[in-house]
């Protein structure tokens, strides 16, 4: 489904140019739940900027569904994040001043959808992820758990193929924490196909599939814990 | 803050507040002007304020003026030289316009210009309230004075009271053959900085013609300083009114540029959800022009309070149609040049 | 010294980082200023006046008056109809009837022009020198009363009112003073009374009829009294100095003339329009300084209704001055403006301020943690403020005497641009440093922007 080819990106000039990634080539099969794991300045977060189309690269190809994503046309790749990528980050990026519905409902406006299916498809993904109740509180009402429930339930609301989360439990405690992975794995049984940024081995144990990456470069490309012990063990 | 359960966004009040002043500014800017103008046409008696008088002394030929008058309006433009005559009530002048000076509002007809005004056949522009005596001949108004028939050409007048109501205006040759060409006159101009130039050619003109029996009078044009221009007690109201207004406009930037920093996780939002700048930029003046709007609103809603309360302040629709233009063109401008600042700053 | 340069520098870093919201706001706090002091100028009387401009008569204060305006001929070009010339006649005995503003007029040089015949007829071989000014026979420039012109003579005058005559006690050795009933003529053609100071007695008699150019006019008038030996009036606009002008030999003509019964003529109302015109212009008022602004005020409605413009009362404040002109109800409504723009200005600034250490917390943290004090961070900040508020104190400082139309005191008014400058200053610090108050260094470094 997605696969980059040799891709490279650099950032700044003369004696502060870093290499941020260099010719990775990387494959993830549709329904996959990958994690994307890696020190500091390893790379993880430009790498799924490029794949959920917010960040152009330097070198390289990314194709999607067979086909090339042109990063050189604004209209494709907006095009391209609003209708097959959802995002979910570390810090929420609810906004303030909307209630969790006009929030997970911003995916949806100006879609053409009407009024009644807005709210049909909002309430829907509220309740896939258990906040139905706080649709009309606000984000600073809800805890971070509940917070990063109704970024996730934005994030899919249009039914994304392609579901990226960056370091989405950095903000939780444990416990919520573990709550939001499950919700993750849910998803991704659904068929939804999660890539995952984290530097937290026990959210990445749980993927089927662990990339390490090390100083820009793909270092390790293997099975998830428990991925492992199932193939091993079944 | 909440207004009826629903969260009002950061820096929105101050946007509200700011839109309120600019909007309040404008109108009380837009209706002192419209009403100040036709107070001060009525107040100088159709003078610019900065008019100059001369007069004409032991001029042996009544043909002095047909010689200097095509002169000088073949020179400059946008001066009026009247012939005031002494009557008992009404006010009465005779006046050659070239180009535009100030034209007074006229109800019907139409005011003088160069070659009415210079011109053989008698012409009378009529307040609104002289217009006792007029007669109609072969589809034309008439009115006898001092033996003459003019042709009246318009009526001005305002509907308030006013002394332009009380005025009538006669070509320039007939005022001279009236009053003859001794007499005093009064010299005005659309700016200023033309008078003298103007009274120079007429003085060299006349002297031309008539080297030692014409005395004019030049008056003083005084030079103010560049400040005082601006602080003196006829221009510091409008200069305060368009301080208050650059100031408050100034205000909106600052808050705009504030609104527009706490609108940034709802951008980043917009972006993680998939949309493009032009989305981004509707949401943006969505949001933006509603808050202006409720300003001006209330701005309106001031400014109505106001005029019920002051008799001085009168505020008429078109003055509101004018001041919601503005309004939106400056909250246009602002919001354009702000949110492409913050833009380049954030991709940064 | 590594202090000096560590705050420099980070005050030369935030201030370019801010440096358009920084010039947004010199603008607004310059603006606010210059409205605050006008309008703190016109409702306290900030800075009034010069005390040489106004006249001391009898321990009391008197402002002088003036009805000049701006272009010089605003009002004498409105003499072309009986009406308007009968409003300035009515605007000025209005303006004298204020009970709480009496009005004097008075003027002590001035020029009556005779006709040369009459003076050789009345002086005969006496000297006439010392009873005229100039010394000079002239072709009159206007007609004397009979539509004439004629060769005139320049007599030493003076110009006073019935309320001056009374306050100053002239009086007469010889017919009668200037009173109600002489001031008071029926119609245009009545003669106009004169007086005559007491070197005229035996040369000119009481009664006797005389045809004056006076101010441009023509005036048929009347001796009507011979004034005391010694008379004097204060010279106009010295009083405090004790300087008097003697009437021994001059001709006093007087101030506000009554006319009843309008002339057909404008030509005819011309001169009691003058007359009017010159009281003013010649006047003094005399009030208490707590209630120069009711009278601005009053001026302003009186002369709304009389279609004319305000006298003005020099010597008052700036803001008195320069707003003269303007209705009370507008100046209320500029006040209002006024304030809500200072509070915006102030707004502005504490939030520039609270949105600069918001974006800058980690670095203050991080200064913090590597020891440096708060006060090496508080000060670039208070040194911004202080450059912000600068500007206005240079245009309250340049701007506001350009503006000075009128006499009044620079030195009130600076201090109080620097009061204000001050309190801004001060009421920026308090902000900041509540801001900054217990910093967490911890918590500043590990917030995300």
């Amino acid at each position: 489904m997605v696969e980059l080819k040799n891709v490279s990106k650099t950032f700044g000039k003369k004696e502060a140019r870093v290499e941020a990634l260099r010719g990775i080539d990387l494959s993830i099969r549709e329904g996959e739940l990958v994690a994307i794991m890696g020190k500091s300045g390893s790379g993880k977060s430009t790498l799924l900027n490029i794949l959920g189309g917010m960040m152009s690269m330097d070198n390289g190809e990314y194709w999607y569904d067979g086909k090339t994503v042109n990063f050189r046309s604004q209209r494709e790749l907006t095009k391209f994040r609003r209708n097959e990528v959802g995002f979910v980050v570390q810090y929420f990026a609810l906004a303030d001043d909307l209630n969790i519905f006009q929030n997970v409902a911003l995916p949806l406006k100006y879609q053409g959808y009407s009024r009644k299916k807005i709210k049909e498809m909002v309430m829907e993904a509220l309740r896939e992820l258990e906040i139905e109740d706080k649709a009309k509180a606000y984000p600073s009402e809800l805890s971070g758990g509940q917070q990063q429930r109704a970024a996730i339930a934005r994030a899919v609301v249009k039914q994304p193929r392609l579901l990226l989360a960056d370091e989405p439990t950095g903000n939780l405690d444990e416990a919520t924490g573990e709550a939001v992975q499950e919700i993750f794995h849910k998803l991704n049984k659904n068929g939804k196909t999660i890539i995952i940024v984290t530097h937290d081995a026990k959210v990445a144990k749980h993927c089927e599939r662990i990339i390490h990456l090390k100083d820009g470069m793909v270092s390790d490309d293997g099975l998830g814990r428990d991925a492992y012990e199932e193939e091993v063990f079944v | 803050m909440k207004i009826a359960g629903k969260k009002l966004p950061k820096g929105t009040f101050f946007l509200f507040l700011s839109f309120m002043m600019v909007s309040l500014c404008l109108l009380l800017i837009v209706s002192a002007t419209r009403s100040e103008r036709i107070n001060n046409l009525s107040q100088n008696m159709l003078y610019t304020g900065h008019e100059r008088s001369f007069y004409i002394d032991d001029a042996k030929e009544n043909g002095l003026w047909e010689k200097v008058m095509p002169e000088l309006a073949g020179q400059h433009k946008d001066f009026a030289i009247y012939l005031p005559m002494r009557t008992p009530e009404i006010v009465m002048r005779g006046v050659c316009v070239k180009g535009r000076v100030e034209v007074p509002p006229m109800i019907e007809g139409k005011y003088f210009d160069f070659d009415t005004s210079w011109s053989d056949t008698p012409c009378i522009v009529l307040g609104k309230d002289c217009q006792e005596g007029i007669t109609e001949r072969n589809g034309k108004k008439y009115y006898t004075y001092g033996g003459t028939d003019f042709e009246v050409l318009g009526v001005m007048g305002t509907k308030e009271e006013s002394r332009l109501n009380r005025m009538a205006l006669l070509d320039f040759k007939s005022a001279v053959r009236m009053v003859g060409v001794n007499t005093d006159y009064i010299l005005d101009a659309k700016k200023e900085s033309a008078l003298v130039d103007i009274a120079q050619d007429m003085h060299e003109f006349s002297l031309r013609y008539h080297a030692t029996d014409v005395k004019i009078y030049e008056g003083e044009v005084e030079r103010i300083s560049f400040m005082a221009r601006f602080l003196s007690s006829d221009a510091i109201m409008d200069t305060m009114y368009v301080m208050i207004l650059v100031s408050f406009s100034l205000s909106t930037i600052l808050v705009t540029f504030i609104w527009l920093r706490f609108r940034r996780p709802l951008f980043f939002a917009c972006q993680l959800c998939g949309y493009g700048e032009r989305m981004k930029g509707m949401e943006t003046a969505k949001r933006y022009y509603l808050a202006a709007g409720v300003g001006f609103a209330a701005g309106l809603f001031l400014m109505t309070l106001f005029s019920l309360a002051l008799e001085e302040i009168q505020m008429k629709a078109m003055d509101i149609v004018q001041a919601f233009g503005m309004t939106v063109g400056l909250g246009t401008v602002i919001l354009f040049f702000c949110y492409l600042i913050d833009s380049r700053k954030t991709k940064k | 010294m590594q202090r000096i340069r560590f705050m420099a520098e980070e005050f030369f870093r935030s201030f370019q980082k801010s440096l358009f919201k920084n010039i947004l706001l010199m603008l607004m706090f310059s603006i606010s200023l210059l409205m605050a002091i006008i309008m703190c100028s016109y409702y306290v009387g900030l800075g009034e006046r010069y005390e040489t401009t106004t006249q001391k008569v009898d321990g009391r204060e008197w402002y002088p008056l003036d009805l000049m305006t701006e272009s010089g001929q605003e009002v004498s070009n409105q003499f072309t109809t009986v009406g308007r010339c009968r409003d300035m006649v009515d605007y000025y005995e209005t303006l004298k009837s204020l009970e709480e503003a009496p009005i004097l007029s008075i003027h002590t040089s001035q020029s009556v022009g005779l006709k040369e015949e009459d003076v050789k007829k009345f002086f005969g071989e006496k000297d006439v020198l010392p009873f005229t000014s100039g010394g000079e026979v002239n072709v009159a420039e206007v007609p004397f009363w009979d539509g004439d012109t004629y060769l005139t003579r320049s007599m030493k005058g003076a110009q006073v009112d019935l309320g001056a005559y009374r306050y100053f006690g002239l009086g007469t050795q010889e017919g009668e003073g200037f009173t109600e009933e002489n001031m008071t003529i029926q119609r245009d053609g009545d003669p106009i009374p004169l007086l005559l100071g007491s070197d005229y007695k035996g040369i000119i008699e009481v009664g006797a009829i005389i045809d004056v150019n006076f101010e441009m006019c023509a005036y048929h008038c009347k001796v009507v009294g011979i004034l005391e030996k010694g008379s004097k009036l204060p010279v106009q606009g010295y009083m405090e100095l004790g300087e008097v002008q003697y009437l021994d030999n001059r001709i006093i003509f007087p101030f506000g003339v009554r006319l009843l019964e309008d002339p057909k003529r404008a030509q005819q109302m011309e001169r009691y329009a003058w007359n009017a015109y010159m009281a003013l212009q010649s006047g003094i008022a005399q009030t208490k300084v707590e209630h120069i602004r009711e009278l601005v005020e009053t001026y302003g409605q009186i002369a709304d209704q009389f279609g004319y413009p305000p006298v003005q009362i020099i010597g008052t404040s700036l803001g008195l001055d320069l707003l003269r002109r303007e209705s009370a109800a507008k100046i209320r409504i500029l006040l209002i403006l006024t304030v809500v723009l200072l509070c915006f200005s102030f707004y502005g600034l504490s939030v520039t301020f609270y949105d600069k250490i918001q974006s800058n917390s980690k670095n203050y943290g991080i200064y913090l943690m590597n020891g440096c004090s708060l006060s090496m961070i508080l000060v670039p900040c208070l040194l911004e403020i202080a450059v912000i508020l600068f500007p206005a104190v240079v245009i309250g400082r340049y701007v506001l005497p350009a503006a000075a139309v009128s006499y009044f005191r620079a030195g009130p008014i600076m201090q109080a641009v620097y009061i204000m400058i001050g309190a801004a200053f001060l009421v920026g610090a308090a902000s900041l440093v509540y801001l900054m108050r217990g910093v967490d260094t911890e918590h500043l470094i590990r917030q995300r922007d």
